[in-house]
């Protein structure tokens, strides 16, 4: 009975300490294979959210840019993302793609928490958390040059 | 008169008991015991990261087994092998990361199950990657996986806590 106790106390130790208390989760992108050929350039609306240093760009691919959200100052400004991006949504209910364009030095913790607020977004008024899609098929690519329309 | 035996008895069931009382104790750490096993048992599966922090994330997609590229804030990892500083990196100024490119496709054979071999479309990397990288950097790293060959990119995030994502919102 005792050497059992001794065991199980050892065991109990050794498995608190190396437990890790964080769940690490993967989030899947679609990346084009390297020799797939370029799609062809589609017509109508297309969402491209620009994130630059000090503000996010909402964008039409042919219209130009959309909306502007300079940084709060708490950092980027998710929650008016949010919001503009519901809207757009209502708009256009079928569109599931987005361009996500990023300068080069923002930092990867932006670019996921960017993505996270174009996937989904919480729906009010739900006291389970409930979340409904925005627009969950992202294409992450190089923010073009400031000030420049395509 | 009480009988001798009787009152041996009494005497016996009503002494304070000196010993810890073992078999609760015993069943509680059996549940515990139980309890890590199970909870370590799926965890297991992306490397510990307590050497980098990884972004938060409200994915909800659970990590299967993959090759594992792991990103710190100044070298580069392939399932735990060194391949690259990223001076050297900086340094060569390249779309792609060569070393790691080799690394990738010598990584394949080894981990990767038979139909990811016959199939690239079904090769999965996941990317571990500090959470102040630059996306300069984190481009190299996906242009990279799929010049090596792989179908499937992921990036591994840690689950955010419900209340904490209301409270930051």
């Amino acid at each position: 009975m005792v050497p059992m106790i001794d065991v199980m106390v050892i065991l109990v130790f050794f498995l608190l300490f190396t437990a890790v208390f964080s769940k690490t989760n993967i989030l899947e992108l679609n990346l084009p294979a390297p020799n797939a050929t370029l799609p062809a350039e589609q017509l109508g609306f297309q969402l491209e959210v620009i994130v630059r240093k000090n503000m996010i760009e909402v964008a039409d691919r042919s219209t130009g840019i959309l909306k502007t959200l300079p940084n709060t100052p708490a950092g980027y400004d998710l929650p008016g993302l949010t919001d503009f991006l519901q809207r757009v949504k209502v708009k256009f209910p079928e569109l599931l793609n987005a361009n996500l364009l990023l300068e080069r030095d923002i930092p990867y913790d932006y670019m996921i928490q960017v993505m996270d607020t174009m996937r989904t977004f919480d729906v009010p008024d739900s006291k389970t958390f409930e979340k409904a899609e925005l627009f969950p098929d992202i294409s992450i690519g190089d923010a073009p040059p400031e000030g420049l329309q395509q | 008169m009480m009988s001798y035996r009787l009152k041996r008895h009494r005497k016996r069931a009503h002494k304070p008991d000196g010993h810890l009382a073992l078999i609760p104790f015993i069943d509680m750490m059996t549940i515990m015991v139980v309890f890590l096993l199970v909870h370590t048992a799926d965890t297991d599966i992306l490397p510990n990261t307590k050497s980098i922090q990884i972004p938060q994330s409200i994915a909800e997609k659970r990590p299967h087994e993959t090759v594992v590229v792991m990103v710190t804030k100044d070298s580069i990892y392939v399932d735990g092998a060194l391949v690259a500083t990223l001076g050297e990196v900086q340094q060569a100024n390249t779309a792609i990361i060569e070393p790691l490119k080799v690394a990738l496709k010598s990584a394949s054979d080894r981990v990767l199950q038979y139909t990811g071999r016959q199939d690239i479309t079904e090769r999965e990397v996941t990317i571990m990657g500090d959470k102040t990288l630059p996306y300069e950097l984190v481009k190299k790293l996906m242009a990279t996986c799929t010049d090596a060959d792989y179908g499937k990119v992921s990036l591994a995030v840690v689950e955010k806590e419900r209340a904490a994502h209301i409270a930051g919102a």
